[in-house]
């Protein structure tokens, strides 16, 4: 079975991570080397650059395709479907008294103080919304018996609209799903083209209107990703790939396409979601577990916090404003990358992000008509890039034309020199970065202190060390290759299934057999995802989640319980005392607690990397330069990345290789450790 | 010495940070329905003087006022100390209405005080007369729970247990209430720690002068703004339904706008005269509505802090609506503070006509209803609030279902309600051709029938706009919205409208369902 052969270290891997401007690969051989292909993304023809990206690994590397093992593939195209409205036609069936549910959503409003703006449109039109009669109580009871021939009525009503995806939504469907089910059968069989999504199995929580967004985005999403999945697969193979593609879901874990086509809403942060498994895993090869993971590309900075080697999760996201309510990592985007423009508005603020330069024009110093100043601008008049070396000395860049937009834009509406301007918009830039990795840290009840910050994206190493600074973090780690770490995550990540159940009870009045009886129920559906998965059982994890509350609370906290027996519960309760005190900053061990949802992760671990770094022994010092930072200028040495060593190097230092640079300033050293991963600390606090 | 901008551009955004930070530790710890579903309640951070710098962004008709509410505190004691709570809710000394709790904590850092972090809080029962303390149908103050006049909660981090045992003893939900108050003071707390790390990080005198320098750029942003608009009178008036007691009476709200020497002066002359029931706005809900109105109009580049207030001027005669004599009753001000900000959003429409649009509904339907639950034998509060119609603009239809102006609060999710109240809504629907026609059509209200379960139920309940002349107009030829409604079926399976202010009293089966109004249209058809 090939997904098996994945767990043997001696095979070829391959992850193709397809972003927005550039589609990444990354191919480990059998000796453990590490390869790199980098193409421009193709977003007519997504297959395209994909494919491209193989044709660069083939002639680096003299491997076939068909010699390839194990493909795994990052993905935007769920979440571009939902960016361009090319989501399918979808219709929508509810209980009846709910066909409104959908568009009513919150009643709140999108902006408090804008008369002018509107609620985003209800993804399903009023027309397409269709109610039947049926209705299941708080308890899961039945309170009125579903109407077949109200489905039917609705299946031909929907099929002469033309609809391409069916959507049901039911009151405590998530209790008691049969109403539901009853439903989807009877749709299935009129309507045996459309696929139809059910919400007690996309969604199986409480909040209607949350619960009902989730099942209508992945309806309208199953048509378009089943294609895209069935045309690249269809490419790849008749391209001469044998190997079946695997798909990175939003909770970092990795599904057969197969699978992963049947949740397309699953796919909405595939691409973040491998950047952080790619800083968790590189983390994990230097024995860091306790991460914070800081991406920086052109036009935003991912933050997200990895906890003892796993990347935290959050249950309720949303996706282009409408509401998701699906595992995913828990992620945190700001507008601050290298291609963010800074201003100065008419009362002097200087203002730095969200727009962005993008890729076209681009920052003024790339010479695409940009008239812009934004962060790499700051960065050539500071020094810390080199216009002559960019991306390893394959793009020229125009310090000239960076000077005069910074000067231009910044420094002569604030009236201060050119220098002092540029590092303005850098303190700016790393200012709300550090803010968004402290909400993600400090907000959810961590120390950042105690964490290691570890840096990738192109732009990322360069601002490491002065947030660090900010957040009092004393260890960075820089991938051997910022630039491609998500496509690297591809390959470090687990499959991973995760199931859950409402079920709500109060903890003193449990039954214990109650109890036992919905968790094994839960650990059988699990051990029926290992099976079908493919892989040895033996090889497989399975672990147990609850989510509580305090009675009375709605947020639930969500705490590991040791085995699914009512014995492990007693720990469970401690933790969710701790987690309360350590997050919201009370606890109250005499309160009620509540079960509020049950959770079993099915994880199927893929083995550590081991691809080999060859370490050259040098001095290190090639040249230096004059760089400005907000205490003045200092003399900067220069290296490429080749010739760090395990021998720390002192600061201030800059690191050049083709997809990144690394700023280490005065007071911070770097070193190589393993697996190529440079280690970056302060020397004095 | 003047800060240099950049360390007062990081300052600026970290305030903010901090006050929606405190938000997220405030709602995912609470207890209630209306403050974790519903969301109706707001944070700040202030200066040491008591001056508004940053809020999260929730409920205007909360944000406006805090700071009343903090300087009156603050004239009372002279010192606060560090770890001290205080608590107010006094309508009469620069609150709201009594279940509108807040908390203040001041920020020390080493023995200096930085300012204070607060969190205001809709309670759902604070005691008094009516279930859910509020109701038109209170005839004054002292009928309306529970009365904090800037009480020290906590004294230097020593709980006063014996007034949380009388808080305890005179509301109808004690356990929530407790653990809603817990959940405020860990947003203040969270509050106090933010900003004690900025002063760690940039110096005491740095986040003051931050603060002092955020204030004054506000400032200048306002003046400027409001230098540019043009400088004539502009009067406007209104109406709300009936006082809740007499029916054929409406209530009238009048307006006068008018720049002068860069200040916006608001006066009310004209207002009716204060009534007997719930319906009076306590002076700082006044306030708290102008200034979501002036909001609208300022621009997005204005904050919300001291440095714009200090440019509106507002007056009112006393013994009016909106600026009645203690002790006269306010617990249900929300209405007429909906209605004035509307009123103040045509007045400045006018003078800003590329800005203007149709009137959004005001009806805001609301109610609580105490009942015990056969499933647990507790007694319990089923509240909601619905949205209504939004206006059309020019280009813009009118959104349906939103709640407009100074509230914005969320409907409550049906399998929320059922499970934890013995009640079924048994719909949850657009209010079909509520919004008024036009070339582009105003929204459209939402209707919502609530059923009991159990053997009895009573409690107040209200909506605005029920006559077909007070609904939400329509602008440049737009129609004007649907009246709202509500009525109630009885066993028999008969429905009868009831009056649109009230206290009601239902038995099992029976159903009780509002439809709130649209919004007007914008353009002839």
């Amino acid at each position: 079975m090939l997904a098996a052969a994945v767990t043997e270290m001696r095979h070829i891997r391959v992850g193709v991570d397809v972003g927005g401007t550039f589609t990444d690969a990354v191919l480990i051989d059998r000796s453990g080397r590490l390869h790199i292909a980098k193409v421009r993304s193709t977003p007519d023809r997504l297959a395209d650059a994909f494919l491209g990206t193989l044709d660069v690994l083939r002639e680096e590397t003299d491997l076939d395709r068909e010699e390839i093992d194990y493909l795994v593939h990052g993905t935007t195209v769920a979440t571009n479907a939902i960016v361009q409205r090319r989501m399918a036609r979808a219709g929508l069936i509810t209980t009846s008294g709910c066909r409104d549910v959908l568009e009513i959503g919150t009643q709140r409003r999108p902006s408090l103080y804008e008369l002018h703006a509107r609620k985003l449109p209800p993804l399903v039109p009023r027309d397409l919304r269709l109610e039947v009669s049926e209705r299941t109580g708080p308890q899961g009871e039945e309170i009125a018996p579903l109407e077949l021939a109200d489905v039917e009525g609705a299946a031909q009503q929907l099929s002469r609209a033309g609809v391409e995806a069916v959507a049901v939504c039911f009151l405590f469907s998530f209790l008691n799903p049969a109403h539901e089910r009853a439903a989807g059968d009877a749709l299935s069989r009129m309507l045996p083209d459309v696929p139809v999504t059910l919400s007690s199995d996309v969604a199986p929580e409480f909040r209607e209107y949350l619960r009902t967004s989730t099942t209508v985005i992945n309806a309208g999403l199953l048509p378009l990703v089943g294609n895209y999945v069935r045309e690249l697969s269809a490419a790849l193979s008749s391209s001469g790939l044998r190997a079946p593609v695997h798909l990175m879901q939003s909770n970092g874990g990795i599904a057969t396409a197969e699978l992963a086509a049947q949740l397309p809403i699953g796919l909405i942060a595939s691409g973040p979601a491998a950047g952080v498994m790619g800083a968790a895993r590189l983390g994990a090869a230097v024995e860091e577990y306790d991460l914070l993971s800081f991406d920086m590309g052109g036009t935003t900075a991912d933050v997200a916090l990895v906890v003892g080697g796993a990347p935290q999760l959050r249950w309720r996201g949303e996706v282009e404003g409408y509401p998701v309510n699906l595992p995913q990592v828990d992620l945190m985007s700001v507008g601050s990358g290298g291609g963010s423009i800074a201003r100065v508005d008419d009362f002097g603020s200087l203002l730095v992000g969200p727009e962005s330069a993008g890729a076209l024009p681009g920052p003024a110093a790339y010479g695409f008509g940009g008239q812009d100043a934004t962060v790499t601008d700051a960065h050539l008049v500071l020094g810390t890039l080199d216009a002559a070396r960019f991306l390893g000395g394959r793009m020229k860049l125009d310090l000239d034309a960076a000077r005069d937009a910074v000067d231009r834009q910044v420094a002569k509406p604030l009236g201060t020199g050119l220098e002092e301007a540029a590092a303005a918009i850098i303190r700016i830039a790393e200012s709300r970065m550090a803010g968004a990795l402290r909400l993600v840290s400090v907000g959810r009840g961590h120390d950042p202190r105690g964490f290691s910050l570890v840096a990738f994206g192109g732009a990322g190493p360069m601002h490491a060390c002065r947030i660090a600074d900010q957040l009092g973090v004393s260890r960075i780690l820089v991938p051997r290759h910022p630039g491609v770490t998500s496509a690297q995550g591809l390959l470090l990540s687990d499959m991973r299934y995760d199931l859950r159940r409402t079920w709500i009870r109060r903890v003193g009045e449990l039954q214990v057999e109650d109890f036992e009886a919905a968790i094994s129920e839960l650990a059988a559906d699990a051990e029926h995802m290992l099976s079908e998965s493919g892989f040895e059982r033996a090889r497989g994890r399975i672990a147990y989640e609850l989510d509580m509350r305090y009675m009375g609370q709605a947020y639930e906290l969500t705490v590991s319980l040791t085995e699914p027996r009512h014995r492990a519960l007693r720990d469970a309760i401690a933790e969710f005392h701790g987690q309360h005190e350590a997050t919201y900053g009370h606890s109250s061990p005499v309160e009620e607690i509540e079960i509020v949802t049950l959770r079993a992760h099915v994880a199927m671990p893929t083995p550590p990397p081991v691809w080999e770094v060859p370490l050259e022994s040098s001095d290190g010092r090639v040249s230096a330069r004059d760089v400005w930072t907000s205490e003045g200028v200092e003399r900067y040495g220069v290296v490429d990345r080749e010739v760090l060593t395990q021998h720390p190097s002192e600061g201030p230092l800059i690191i050049e290789q083709a997809d990144s640079t690394i700023v280490v300033p005065r007071d911070w050293r770097i070193s190589q450790v393993a697996a190529g991963t440079a280690l970056v600390e302060r020397t004095r606090t | 010495v003047s800060l240099d901008p950049i360390t007062q551009e990081i300052l600026r955004y970290a305030f903010s940070d901090i006050a929606e930070e405190m938000a997220v530790v405030e709602y995912r710890s609470s207890f209630s329905p209306i403050i974790r579903e519903m969301l109706d309640f707001s944070c700040g951070a202030f200066d040491s003087k008591g001056r508004m710098i940053a809020h999260s962004e929730q409920i205007p008709a909360q944000l406006g006022l805090m700071q009343f509410t903090l300087q009156s505190a603050l004239s009372k004691h002279s010192v606060v100390d560090p770890g001290d709570v205080l608590l107010c809710n006094h309508p009469y000394q620069g609150g709201t209405h009594t279940p509108d709790l807040q908390v203040f904590m001041p920020v020390h850092s080493g023995d200096v005080l930085v300012g204070y972090t607060g969190s205001i809080a809709h309670h759902i029962d604070i005691g008094g007369r009516f279930p859910g303390t509020e109701s038109t149908q209170a005839s004054e103050l002292f009928q309306e729970g529970l009365l904090f006049p800037a009480v020290k909660l906590v004294r230097r981090g020593q709980r006063n247990e014996e007034l949380l045992e009388m808080i305890s003893a005179n509301v109808r939900q004690p356990t929530a209430t407790i653990g809603d108050l817990a959940a405020q003071m860990a947003a203040c707390r969270r509050g106090i720690e933010r900003i004690r790390e900025l002063c760690s990080r940039f110096s005491i005198e740095t986040v003051v002068e931050g603060m002092e320098a955020l204030l004054e750029q506000t400032s200048a942003r306002a003046r400027d703004a409001l230098r540019r608009w043009p400088n004539r009178a502009v009067s406007v008036e209104g109406y709300m339904d009936h006082d809740g007691f007499n029916f054929d009476v409406p209530l009238k709200i009048a307006a006068t706008v008018q720049i002068r020497d860069s200040k916006l002066h608001v006066d009310f002359e004209g207002t009716s005269s204060q009534v007997e029931s719930g319906l009076n706005v306590p002076w700082a809900s006044t306030h708290a509505g102008v200034y979501f109105g002036i909001r609208c109009f300022i621009g997005k580049d204005v904050p919300q802090n001291d440095g714009l207030t200090r440019h509106v001027a507002i007056t009112a005669p006393e013994g009016t609506l909106l600026n009645p004599r203690f002790p006269a009753a306010v617990s249900a001000r929300h209405l007429a503070v909906q209605r004035l900000s509307q009123l103040l959003c045509d007045a400045l429409g006018e003078l800003l006509p590329e800005r203007s649009v149709a009137a959004s509904h005001v009806s805001f339907p609301a109610f609580v209803f105490q009942a015990i639950d056969p499933r647990t034998a507790r007694l319990t509060l089923l509240a909601d609030i619905l949205g209504g119609g939004g206006g059309a603009g020019h280009g813009l239809p009118g959104d349906n279902a939103i709640d407009t102006y100074t509230s914005n609060c969320a409907i409550l999710p049906i399998e929320v309600a059922e499970m934890e109240y013995p009640w079924r809504i048994e719909r949850t629907e657009l209010a079909e051709n509520s919004g008024g026609a036009g070339r582009w059509r105003g929204g459209e209200g939402i209707r919502r029938d609530y059923r009991l379960l159990t053997d009895e139920a009573e409690g107040p309940y209200y909506v605005e706009q029920t006559r077909p002349d007070l609904t939400s107009r329509g602008s440049h030829g737009g129609d004007s919205a649907a009246p709202a409604a509500v009525h109630v079926r009885r066993a028999n399976g008969r429905w009868e409208e009831i009056p649109s202010k009230g206290h009601l009293k239902m038995t099992k089966g029976e159903v009780i369902s509002f439809r709130s109004g649209g919004g007007g249209g914008y353009g002839s058809l």
